[in-house]
């Protein structure tokens, strides 16, 4: 392994640490602050962590090792997803094609909802449920806004992303509304207004939360935050649309406007868990449609155009 | 006009109709423009009484009926089959005296869980540790099963994520949508009436404030007026004043928390802090007038504890005014929000004729198009301070509910700074008094989720033989299970919350 990788490696550990909790925790001091509330310090989130980890995990007797081994599946799949892809700005250290992505975030999914069937709760099934059906919007729109990418930068590859000296004359409006549609299908993996409520407790209404409910101790300190890396690589991969756009070569610059973006991202995520009211559960499809539409013509542009 | 007698302090009526005659004379009075206030029981030497309570809504009068069962006689003819809205009275009669009303079309426990001792009635006997260390035979509580492919269940609570009162709510669904609901309560019984019968009347209003705490004014004050109506004395009008003016308080302040958690279930952040920000304001005004934010420890039967100087009503006065206005700008955060209005908008819909017939009572029932008031029925004087109205919807929805309590939030911060501005401290003593033998005593008022009442009935000795608490929710919970179907699961919260209802008024 050279210098130069064992160095990129090292900075991508350091910003796949770090960098998820801190957003988390800016975007809930930022909300509180939103709504005339003092919140919590931006760096609640790693002593949350801290404390999780030390306690200890209370696990029913009704559940298999698929409910005990999920936390790790589904945390080790959105690793992978992060070593693969260049979310952060740079090139990824490990190729990874988009084909892949897709398979990672699909398995992590799968471990969730299997084991929240474990617990043989009704929450848990009802959360499965749900979001099982979301995932019908919301992987057909990431393949088709990936792909659209990928078209764009003229291969699979999806380091292609982070190397937009590929692209000739602009993208014709294919990567915006690729990035629009992931950010929505974004939006539902990171469990956002207006699809759910993030601070709610009301289990009912739950959708990804609903999952979660039985996990505590260690595995549940895995899964806050894989949750937190799951919305900084989603966030980090609509960056990498949106500055293909620009146009911006330089890495240091790549790196600096990717950390620009994906604040905003947060920032706009904090308005609007302000602002929106919850859609009714029968209109999330009306919602949703728009990502697989906007994805779908991106990819129609981006096949045209070449 | 404010020296005119309250219907309340001429002696209640106490009229002895025979059981088998029970059932036809309420149906007659129900159709005759009365409500049945309330329905429970007592023991007499000779045999246990049934006791309904009529409410005039028409010239705003009370009556009590009492009906002697023979000695011994544990069961009568159920009233529920003709008058549905004596259905829970009845099964907590069932519970709590282990009289059994016959023919009753759903007779389970309503409070009594299925691990006490099997033949406690706890009202009827002295219950001592050894009684409830005995082997429980009790049959299990059975929830009403829907059948079919795919109907599954979902079982909420006792124990709740929020810091919220202990209720099981059992669904059955099929997918997301809600085809029956069951509530169980009973999780909170504390002996608050047995506890009534036991303690000097001076000592009861701090055990009345406590029957359900976030209505302690409204409570205080039905408490104070059933006392008075019992020693047929009257409190000076300022005081009235001053009381109506708390309970005005407690209503602006539990709608405005209520819509802020209206906001707080549909995931708008905005609202919901807002309105938490202006419940906090009429909170500390109530704090300002009476030291206490819940208003506990003033209103007291006969005069009121630590009367405010003229000078600090007439501040109280006018910041209420000025968070009237500040109401006024944030109700439209959710009333004019057309994604709110869409997603409130035919939800959790109440009937007008199931309302008439569950005998709903309060904002729940007057978004359903029953219109009650007690402080209309009752002409209570100081109410007579401005113009105002109730408002009275027909949709039942959430959106209707929401809207009654945004205008009555509005009102009652109107009422009761125009009602504190007027009072004039005077001081009254808790002068002694000898409470009347073999009367009864009633206070009703309108408390923020509606009819309150307060029944007190001396025995020949002039002792409290029986105190009941009638809270609002009493009433309403059945119409929240019934107006919970059809609707989809993620939705009950929200419809939940359009009532808000009391679990510890229920179990006393």
């Amino acid at each position: 392994m050279s210098t130069s990788t064992a160095m990129l490696l090292a900075e991508l550990a350091v910003e796949a640490l770090v960098l998820p909790l801190l957003l988390v925790g800016i975007l809930r001091t930022l909300r509180a602050r939103l709504q005339k509330r003092t919140g919590p310090r931006i760096l609640q989130p790693f002593y949350d962590l801290a404390r999780l980890t030390r306690k200890s995990s209370s696990i029913s007797l009704e559940t298999g090792p698929v409910f005990r081994t999920a936390p790790a599946i589904s945390l080790t799949a959105y690793l992978l997803v992060a070593l693969v892809t260049p979310w952060w700005g740079l090139c990824a250290p490990i190729r990874g094609d988009l084909i892949l992505v897709i398979f990672l975030l699909a398995t992590a999914r799968m471990a969730i909802g299997l084991a929240a069937m474990d617990t043989g709760t009704a929450f848990g099934g009802m959360g499965a449920s749900r979001e099982s059906m979301l995932s019908i919007f919301v992987e057909p729109t990431m393949v088709l806004a990936l792909s659209a990418a990928a078209l764009v930068s003229g291969n699979l590859w999806l380091n292609g992303l982070a190397k937009p000296s590929v692209i000739a004359g602009g993208s014709a409006y294919v990567l915006p509304l690729a990035a629009a549609a992931l950010w929505l299908a974004a939006a539902v993996e990171t469990s956002r207004m207006p699809i759910e409520d993030p601070v709610t407790h009301l289990e009912l209404t739950m959708i990804h939360e609903a999952q979660l409910l039985e996990y505590s101790g260690a595995r549940l300190a895995l899964l806050e935050y894989q949750s937190a890396l799951k919305l900084t690589v989603l966030y980090g991969l609509v960056a990498q649309l949106l500055l293909n756009e620009l146009v911006i070569r330089e890495p240091f610059e790549r790196w600096v406007g990717t950390l620009g973006l994906i604040l905003c991202l947060v920032v706009a995520a904090a308005i609007l868990d302000t602002l929106l009211v919850r859609l009714h559960w029968r209109k999330l499809p009306d919602l949703l449609i728009f990502g697989l539409a906007f994805s779908l013509v991106a990819c129609l542009l981006a096949a045209l155009r070449g | 006009m404010s020296d005119q007698p309250s219907a309340l302090i001429s002696p209640i009526p106490l009229e002895n109709v025979p059981i088998l005659q029970l059932r036809a004379r309420l149906k007659t009075e129900l159709s005759d423009g009365n409500r049945l206030g309330l329905l429970t029981a007592m023991s007499s030497p000779n045999g246990s009484q049934i006791i309904s309570l009529l409410v005039q809504t028409l010239s705003g009068g009370v009556r009590v009926l009492i009906s002697q069962l023979p000695h011994d006689a544990a069961s009568y003819a159920s009233l529920t089959p003709d008058i549905p809205q004596a259905h829970w009275f009845e099964r907590e009669i069932n519970d709590m005296w282990g009289i059994r009303p016959l023919g009753h079309p759903r007779l389970k426990s309503l409070v009594i869980h299925d691990t006490y001792p099997d033949n406690l009635f706890p009202l009827a006997q002295q219950v001592s540790p050894a009684l409830m260390r005995k082997r429980n035979n009790r049959a299990a509580y059975r929830f009403s099963v829907v059948q079919g492919n795919g109907v599954y269940e979902v079982p909420v609570g006792p124990v709740h994520a929020g810091i919220i009162e202990p209720g099981h709510f059992r669904f059955s669904c099929l997918g997301e949508v809600i085809e029956n609901l069951e509530i169980r309560l009973g999780y909170v019984h504390r002996g608050v009436e047995e506890r009534l019968t036991n303690c000097d009347w001076k000592a009861m209003r701090h055990v009345v404030e406590a029957a359900s705490s976030d209505t302690a004014a409204a409570n205080a004050v039905a408490h104070a007026q059933a006392i008075e109506s019992l020693a047929g004395v009257q409190a000076p009008p300022d005081i009235q004043r001053l009381r109506s003016a708390c309970v005005e308080i407690e209503r602006a302040a539990c709608h405005i928390g209520d819509l802020g958690g209206i906001c707080n279930d549909l995931g708008f952040g905005a609202g919901s802090a807002a309105f938490a920000v202006l419940r906090g304001t009429v909170l500390g005004i109530a704090e300002m007038i009476t030291g206490s934010r819940f208003m506990t420890g003033v209103i007291v039967p006969l005069s009121h504890r630590n009367m405010p100087a003229k000078p600090l009503c007439t501040a109280a006065a006018n910041r209420l005014h000025e968070c009237r206005k500040q109401l006024q700008s944030t109700i439209p955060l959710l009333l004019q929000n057309s994604s709110a209005i869409e997603r409130m908008e035919g939800m959790g819909v109440m009937k007008h004729s199931l309302a008439q017939d569950f005998g709903l009572v309060g904002p729940a029932g007057r978004a359903s198009g029953i219109d009650y008031d007690v402080r209309k029925v009752f002409r209570l004087p100081e109410y007579d301070c401005m113009e105002w109205q109730t408002p009275n919807l027909y949709d039942g929805d959430v959106l209707a509910r929401a809207k009654v309590r945004a205008t009555e939030a509005t009102t009652a911060l109107d009422l009761a700074s125009v009602m504190l501005a007027s009072v004039t401290p005077v001081s009254a003593p808790e002068s002694v008094v000898e409470l009347p033998a073999d009367s009864a005593g009633v206070g009703i008022v309108e408390a923020w989720r509606g009819e309150l009442i307060h029944l007190i009935l001396t025995n020949s000795d002039g002792v409290v033989a029986r105190y009941k608490i009638k809270d609002p929710s009493f009433n309403n919970w059945t119409a929240l299970a019934v107006a919970a179907r059809g609707n989809l699961l993620s939705d009950f919260p929200l419809c939940n919350k359009s009532f808000g209802l009391s679990y510890s008024g229920t179990d006393l």
